[in-house]
């Protein structure tokens, strides 16, 4: 059962990097596989020897010795007395946390539209005094870092890529910062405990201390940023001006005031969630909340000034950018999250690593995890990995499976949740990027690495 | 610190009730309650004397856990409802977008044309009945769709439509009611063990059955099912020829996921989405084949069948569905819905109880009201209580829009109001209840 898992997923990852040649949808193939490699383990639940826990990071002891379905009472046994407790409780856990990103995405979105709906982002073209290509891409890239390190790294991808869709007219140059977007975030992310979900893990899991990883990590990721940025910049895509699209006909009065409310309201989610501690799509919803009620207001404001009843059915703001979204690009980012979830619960990836690990030397080791992170995600790489090394807390692994798993992503576009989201925002292929960002994107992470091992 | 998230939730209910006198979506005060009683659980953690368990039903005392514990406990616990909440929301969206995609064929033009009366009254017992034993089948929140979705297209006249639509939403919550498949409820209970496949349909039939029959008895002697109606036939030249097929298939695959899930015994959206995604194969073949018979280069960045019927899915409805959801949520890890349901099922009789709660399910979404009520009674397998909450939380729903699924749902098709419904069809929903309840005691 274990090869028809991983077949299923071999198949699937093949459909989805072959999207524009077969012309089939890749949301197709991510959710088709999604049900597969589940109802595959559902199926074959009883020959599994492993489980992989993903809320401790370990595999399960005793697994394979466990009963099918518990016996007894069943509301007094806990989920780990079975097997089907355990695919049961997996199962809601990965998908509660894939849909935490879903919903967040859709609430990022849904205030971007909104703000857009009200001409705000004509005004960030005002700000923006450069027309440069090149000082744009430093600008993106900085912010890209920075951003990520503050935030996380998805949601600094999420917010410049829908920035820059107003920015930047062209779809072929808006690819390209897109992908520079995603090394920038990837990068800032690892050096910052908050900036990226491994590096949160790592430190909540007392594997890193704050200072120490921002001492370590910060010149290696800037490193990480700054060299692929630099050669960037010489590349031909990334000569000469912006050509803007002129027309600047109707700007709304409210554009700038919507435009601080959307982006202060989104710079709001990650206090919120330092505040209360909640899942960072909660604030969301309650910045969305803000956001639409006060767009509602505005525009049914502007409505009876003009005409009283010109519409019986208008819809506000908050319907038409609901519209908006892309609902594909939500659908496939849940399939690809919840098959790569289906392979780790099994333990493959953490039986796999492990038995590497035994073969070759640490340094090589850490350095193979990070190019294995552009493959499989970080997140059950970097939860393996915490429980196959047994060093001290601020060991020099521990920073550098930070800095592996945070930047090796980037190499892949399949290989963050940044890059996943980007895919699916501005139809990036995976072998646009293969072929134009994944050499950058290795210089980088190589920099980095020997900078590391150098200090 | 109770008192801040019940008035919260209090001033959003209200404001979703008068949604149209404001002006204001929905969905921004769901989203809002949603996020506001979060946020006053969590930054007044440490004041909470119990929380409800949500893996095990049970009222845990949690005085004596320390600061780290209780933050421990609400993510595990936000976790959870937002997983078994999200699991609705996608699998409703897989359901809208394949009835969606069996529309951009003209899939149920073809249904369309199997109905040949003109008779309103007649057309009322062909829709009802159809509710009834497609909602047995798959859920009533799909079966809501597709019927109101149907009746778009035969129903000229926006008026007639609403009151079809209101019977349609009865029919489909007592359709549900009496199969493990066919409503979330019925489905939880059925998961949890409390009732059997063949007891579930032995004892509800018949009064779920009743609960129909009453209101759209009742509702064909109203003026508006008197007389004939004109049909729509305008667009009936230019059909698709794989509308009849694609309805089929679409069909077929829904019903595929309650076999899935019974199958395998993954949660329903992850069949759900199997189906969406052989169904969008599918359609994109066919699109694709018949582009080509047609003008190859028309459109270089053509949109397939999948992408438009995915833009067309009612975010608004799933947004305000988590708001919704995740609120009363909250109440319920505070152990307020549980305290309530304690304090007055010790006041009075069980039946009494029962009944009272399916009434509440009017208000309440049904779904946290079984899950408190499994943990509220002791009851062993396919014990009549059981059976009796399965029933009227299923059906008590109909008797506000706000009531069931399969209400908001139809109030965001057909942009049907709380107070119209409320004047309108309540009363129907309430005799049918009623008359259900009846029976049920009668028979046990």
């Amino acid at each position: 059962m274990e090869i028809f898992i991983v077949s299923v997923f071999v198949l699937g990852y093949t459909l989805i990097t072959l999207e524009h040649s077969l012309k089939v949808d890749k949301l197709i193939p991510a959710l088709i596989m999604m049900a597969l490699a589940w109802a595959g383990i559902a199926f074959g639940l009883d020959s599994f020897g492993t489980w992989f826990d993903s809320v401790h990071g370990k595999l399960v002891d005793g697994f394979a010795n466990l009963p099918l379905h518990s016996l007894g009472e069943h509301d007094e046994v806990t989920y780990s007395a079975s097997k089907s407790g355990w695919l049961e409780h997996t199962l809601l856990h990965h998908f509660g946390k894939t849909c935490e990103i879903l919903i967040f995405l859709v609430g990022a979105m849904t205030i971007v539209e909104i703000t857009d709906h009200f001409n705000g982002f004509q005004t960030i073209k005002t700000f923006v005094k450069t027309n440069s290509k090149k000082t744009l891409l430093w600008i993106v890239c900085i912010l890209g870092f920075v951003l990520s390190a503050i935030i996380d790294n998805l949601t600094a991808t999420i917010v410049l890529i829908t920035i820059l869709r107003k920015i930047v007219p062209d779809n072929n140059l808006r690819m390209w910062y897109a992908g520079m977007i995603i090394i920038a975030a990837n990068a800032g992310g690892a050096w910052s405990p908050i900036g990226d979900v491994t590096t949160t893990m790592l430190w909540m899991g007392n594997k890193v201390t704050a200072m120490e990883l921002i001492k370590n990590l910060l010149l290696p990721s800037f490193v990480c940023m700054a060299l692929p940025t630099l050669i960037a910049g010489f590349l031909p895509i990334f000569k000469g001006n912006i050509e803007s699209d002129g027309n600047e006909e109707k700007r709304s009065k409210n554009g700038p005031f919507m435009l601080a409310l959307g982006l202060g309201m989104i710079v709001f989610v990650p206090v919120f969630k330092t505040i209360t501690h909640l899942p960072p799509y909660v604030g969301m919803m309650l910045s969305l909340g803000i956001v639409s009620l006060v767009a509602e207001i505005l525009s049914n404001r502007k409505f009876s000034l003009t005409q009283v009843e010109d519409h019986e059915h208008v819809h506000g703001p908050t319907f038409k950018a609901l519209s908006k979204i892309e609902m594909p690009s939500i659908l496939f980012f849940l399939g690809i999250l919840m098959t790569v979830a289906a392979l780790e619960s099994l333990g493959l990836i953490f039986t796999f690593g492990n038995t590497v690990n035994g073969m070759i030397s640490e340094d090589l080791f850490v350095t193979l995890l990070g190019v294995g992170s552009a493959i499989i995600d970080n997140v059950p790489l970097v939860a393996a990995s915490m429980g196959m090394f047994q060093e001290q807390m601020d060991a020099e692994v521990w920073h550098f499976i930070a800095y592996a798993a945070g930047t090796g992503g980037s190499m892949l576009i399949i290989g963050s949740a940044a890059g996943v989201v980007a895919m699916g925002m501005e139809k990036i292929s995976f072998f646009w990027y293969l072929k134009n960002i994944t050499l950058l994107a290795s210089i980088g992470y190589i920099a980095g690495v020997g900078l590391i091992l150098v200090m | 610190m109770e008192v801040v998230v019940l008035a919260t939730f209090i001033i959003g209910y209200v404001a979703i009730t008068l949604e149209h006198t404001l002006k204001l979506d929905k969905l921004i005060p769901a989203l809002m309650m949603m996020a506001v009683c979060w946020a006053t659980i969590a930054l007044n953690l440490d004041s909470f004397g119990q929380w409800l368990d949500p893996h095990s039903g049970n009222l845990m005392d949690i005085t004596s856990f320390n600061h780290e514990g209780r933050i421990h406990l609400l993510e595990g616990t936000l976790l959870h409802h937002f997983g078994k909440t999200a699991e609705i929301l996608i699998f409703l969206m897989g359901a809208m977008a394949i009835v969606e995609m069996i529309d951009h064929f003209d899939g149920f033009s073809s249904i369309k044309k199997t109905i040949h009366t003109n008779s309103k009254r007649k057309l009322l017992f062909i829709v009802s009945t159809l509710a009834f034993v497609l909602s047995a089948i798959i859920d009533n929140l799909t079966t809501t769709i597709i019927l109101i979705t149907i009746l778009r297209k035969i129903i000229a006249d926006k008026n007639d439509r609403m009151w079809y639509a209101g019977l349609i939403i009865i029919a489909a919550n007592a359709g549900g009611a009496w199969t493990p498949i066919g409503d979330v409820t019925t489905t939880m209970l059925w998961m949890a063990g409390k009732v059997t496949t063949v007891k579930l349909t032995e004892y509800l039939i018949l009064p779920a059955l009743l609960c129909v029959l009453v209101p759209v008895i009742i509702a064909s002697f109203l003026p508006v099912f008197k007389g004939t109606m004109e049909i729509d036939h305008s667009d009936d030249s230019d059909q698709n020829k794989y509308g009849g097929l694609m309805l089929i298939l679409g069909l077929v695959l829904i019903i595929a996921v309650p076999v899935f899930k019974s199958i395998t015994h993954l949660p329903p959206y992850v069949g759900m989405m199997l189906s969406l995604s052989i169904f969008a194969t599918v359609s994109e073949i066919l699109s694709n084949r018949s582009i080509s018979f047609t003008n190859p280069e028309a459109d270089e960045h053509h949109k397939g069948p999948t992408m438009k019927a995915l833009s067309k899915i009612e975010i608004p409805s799933i947004l305000f569905f988590l708001g919704i959801l995740m609120t009363v949520a909250s109440m319920e890890s505070l152990g307020l819905i549980f305290n309530f349901g304690q304090q007055v099922s010790a006041a009075i009789p069980e039946s009494v109880f029962v009944t009272l709660l399916g009434l509440a399910s009017a208000v309440i979404d049904n779904v946290p009201l079984v899950a408190a009520s499994i943990g509220m009674f002791r009851e062993g397998v396919d014990a009549e209580v059981w059976h009796f909450i399965a029933y009227a939380a299923g059906t008590g729903g109909s008797i506000l829009i706000i009531g069931s699924a399969a209400g908001v749902v139809a109030m965001g098709m057909e942009k049907i109001s709380f107070f119209w419904y409320l004047t309108r069809i309540s009363i129907l929903a309430l005799l049918g209840y009623l008359a259900g309840i009846g029976m049920f005691l009668l028979l046990v």
